[in-house]
């Protein structure tokens, strides 16, 4: 008897789990929609915590458009940055992304694609956001003519950072002019004891991002980069200046420029060998300017920045220098209408600002797509010394390929590099899949 | 009268478990139902989605990536049965041992890894492996013999037993409960009929042990095929599936499927390929051990 009581109890108890947790879930709908009469709430979707570069310009523009507009409220929604990338993902999959949420080239491309985020072209016009931005911005975030991100960043990457000291100390009097060269410098900065260049691939878009999109485009040039995204079939990854940027880049590893352990080690771990001054160069990007001055003021001190030298012969473009949008703001395509107008607003006059960039860039060494008028002293000195590097006449601005590659080219390509780097495949062989890939996409558009 | 009083206990019996069924179904057959469902249409998330009848698992059949990983998984199987389950048994064997003291603390350093959470696992077996500052490069280091240190994570052709060796320290404490649960119902008057007949501890084990635990090695070997169809966690967490492919497995592959190309329908069909491939070698090791059984 006793025993059928208490399996009695456990059905009961157990159902009680079940029904609260029903009832739990009708209670929050019910609370939403009360707080939605009361309130305007925008959910904004982001992985800028604390400790984040663009943290205090996004809290600062919230708190002023909060305070400009009462009843109006931004409510955040923060996850650490790779598990917003798949929290983003599966609300994009199941059409249930936030108002505002955080897009990079290739996300904006595939939710737009899906139908999850709106076509903000006439709003970004209606705003007054194209008057501030160059059309040349809006490029990555963009699919099928459409504009779907608006822009926040003008990031500059897959730049050097080189120890002078070190080079020095090795015999080595400037930096190396061709890809020969830094090879052959290489060899001495290693016979020192030090990596010659640390790279931590274990992600898979340092080699692409941090490196190879600047790398490779010394090799084949803009022209023919937009040809292979034109899909006009005037370019192929079988093309010889490919295959040789690719069969270089290998070279590189096999002639010891890279460190050996490279796939299992992170982009971190590898800023870490060059902070303790393990390693003599980093191919970098330049929000990683200001946390080198931060963590290794010393090495910051010795560091100078170059950009990716050129093959000996046949380059198609010299000095070539990511310069993308990187990350922008897209709109949930499930919005309320009557959100979409304070959604805009927040965009144009409290992202898209010139207080904001001012932040981003005094104190962080962090650039906008629009002009910002700040006081230059203030920049860090390894943000001044990239800003004189990158903004030579005769520096080529190129795209970043992990944001601009279709999904199924990109994955082909990123795991590719890693396994050229790594001996498992030669140049060859990685071009022609990256074509079958390629072809694939191009049949199906 | 006796019947029909089993028949009302059986009764309210499912009315009991009701709500775990109920809870069984929303979290594992309705899902599943779904996936078989995607995976017969175009699906790449948000609104738009296309029944494609059955390409998805034609693409399948001549996809060299998934047939890649699938051998990876082969690989792990083969590694873990032979060296997770042998070195689980010697184990079990050991701590069952009357000359063994400290039996629970055995039990328990033994157990301890299969408690802790994967990443953590990885995250301590990068610290074993790292070239710069891990313990096996800085203990090689003490005897010189620093050149000698592979990369483990890196070299692809070792990179699988790297893995394997975390896998097998990771789970091993598992199957030696299994196992010991399983010694000690072996009856120890015919261990001890078998020494005084002359035969050694080899002996015995080989003829008497492994004969009648084997209908616990099956479950064992059962465990560690499903097991190893469904490796994923410390392996993402540790290389990835790099470098390059070298280490994908078949559910890893289904992940990048859905969450980095977003192919929502494919990567349905790909989980439920791995469901049918590993139902296929569950059931062919079961026949192939019974059939030796009924011989």
């Amino acid at each position: 008897m006793k025993r059928r009581i208490c399996l009695l109890l456990i059905g009961i108890m157990t159902m009680g789990i079940v029904l609260t947790g029903c009832g739990n879930d009708k209670d929050d709908v019910e609370t939403e929609k009360k707080s939605a009469d009361e309130d305007i709430v925008i959910t904004y979707a982001h992985f800028q915590g604390e400790g984040d570069c663009q943290y205090e310009s996004i809290q600062n523009a919230i708190a002023a458009y909060e305070n400009d507009n009462p009843g109006v409220t931004i409510k955040q929604e923060y996850y650490p940055p790779d598990p917003y990338l798949l929290q983003c993902d599966t609300w994009a999959a199941s059409d249930e992304l936030p108002d505002i949420c955080m897009v990079n080239g290739s996300m904006a491309s595939d939710y737009a694609d899906v139908g999850s985020i709106l076509d903000l072209t006439s709003l970004a016009d209606e705003y007054g956001i194209t008057d501030k931005i160059d059309q040349s911005y809006f490029k990555e975030m963009s699919f099928k003519d459409s504009i779907y991100g608006i822009p926040w960043e003008d990031a500059h990457y897959a730049f050097i950072f080189y120890n002078e000291g070190i080079f020095e100390e090795c015999g080595i009097e400037s930096f190396p002019k061709t890809i020969d060269e830094l090879i052959e410098d290489s060899r001495k900065i290693s016979d020192a004891g030090y990596i010659p260049m640390a790279m931590g691939d274990k992600a898979l878009w340092p080699a692409d991002s941090l490196a190879f999109s600047a790398f490779v485009n010394n090799y084949v040039g803009n022209e023919w980069f937009e040809h292979i995204l034109d899909m006009d079939g005037k370019a192929a990854f079988t093309d010889q200046e490919f295959v040789n940027a690719l069969a270089d880049y290998q070279k590189l590893a096999t002639e010891g420029v890279f460190n050996e352990d490279l796939s299992s080690i992170d982009n971190d771990q590898r800023g870490a060998l060059y902070q303790n001054r393990e390693a003599a160069m980093i191919s970098a990007g330049n929000w990683e300017c200001s946390s080198l001055v931060g963590v290794a003021p010393e090495v910051a001190e010795e560091t100078q920045v170059a950009l990716w030298p050129a093959p000996a012969e046949g380059a198609k473009a010299t000095n070539s220098v990511v310069s993308s949008s990187a990350w922008g703001l897209a709109l949930g395509a499930n919005i309320d209408e009557d959100k979409i107008p304070y959604a805009m607003d927040f965009i144009a006059n409290y992202i898209c600002s010139n207080d904001f960039g001012k932040t981003l860039t005094e104190n962080q060494g962090l650039f906008t797509p629009w002009h910002v008028d700040y006081d230059a002293s203030k920049l860090n000195i390894i943000t001044q010394r990239e800003q004189e590097t990158s903004g030579q006449p005769d520096v080529t601005r190129c795209l970043n390929w992990d944001s601009s590659l279709p999904a199924s080219v990109k994955d082909v390509y990123q795991r590719g590099l890693q396994e050229i780097l790594t001996g498992v495949k030669d140049a060859d062989t990685l071009a022609q899949d990256m074509q079958d890939a390629y072809e694939d996409v191009v049949s199906m558009q | 009268m006796k019947k029909s009083a089993i028949k009302v206990k059986t009764g309210r019996i499912y009315l009991y478990i009701l709500p775990f069924i109920i809870m069984f179904a929303v979290a594992y057959i309705i899902p599943l139902c779904v996936a078989i469902g995607i995976s017969f249409t175009n699906w790449r998330g948000g609104k738009n989605i296309k029944f494609i009848g059955i390409d998805n698992y034609m693409k399948l059949f001549q996809d060299q990536g998934f047939w890649i990983s699938f051998l990876n998984n082969l690989k792990f199987m083969v590694l873990m049965l032979i060296f997770q389950l042998g070195f689980a048994f010697l184990f079990a064997l050991f701590v069952q041992s009357k000359r063994v003291k400290l039996k629970g603390f055995h039990r328990r350093a033994i157990f301890l890894p299969s408690v802790l959470s994967s990443f953590v696992v990885a995250l301590i077996w990068q610290i074993v492996y790292n070239k710069n500052f891990g313990l096996i490069s800085a203990v090689a280091e003490k005897i010189g013999l620093e050149d000698k240190v592979p990369l483990w994570l890196d070299d692809p052709k070792i990179v699988i037993n790297s893995l394997a060796i975390v896998l097998i320290w990771q789970f091993v404490g598992q199957y030696v409960i299994i196992l010991m649960a399983g010694l000690q119902n072996v009856d120890q008057s015919l261990m001890e009929a078998a020494m005084m007949d002359g035969a050694n501890t080899f002996q015995s084990t080989l003829h008497i042990t492994l004969p009648l635990m084997k209908p616990t090695l099956i479950v064992c070997i059962t465990l560690c095929i499903s097991g190893c169809m469904k490796l994923f966690d410390t392996i993402y967490a540790l290389t990835g599936g790099g470098p390059g492919s070298s280490s994908m497995v078949t559910a890893m592959y289904a992940y990048n499927q859905a969450f980095k190309l977003k192919q929502f329908g494919y990567a349905s069909a790909v989980s439920i390929g791995m469901i049918i491939l590993s139902l296929i070698l569950v059931l062919a090791s079961r026949k192939i051990l019974n059939r030796k059984e009924e011989v």
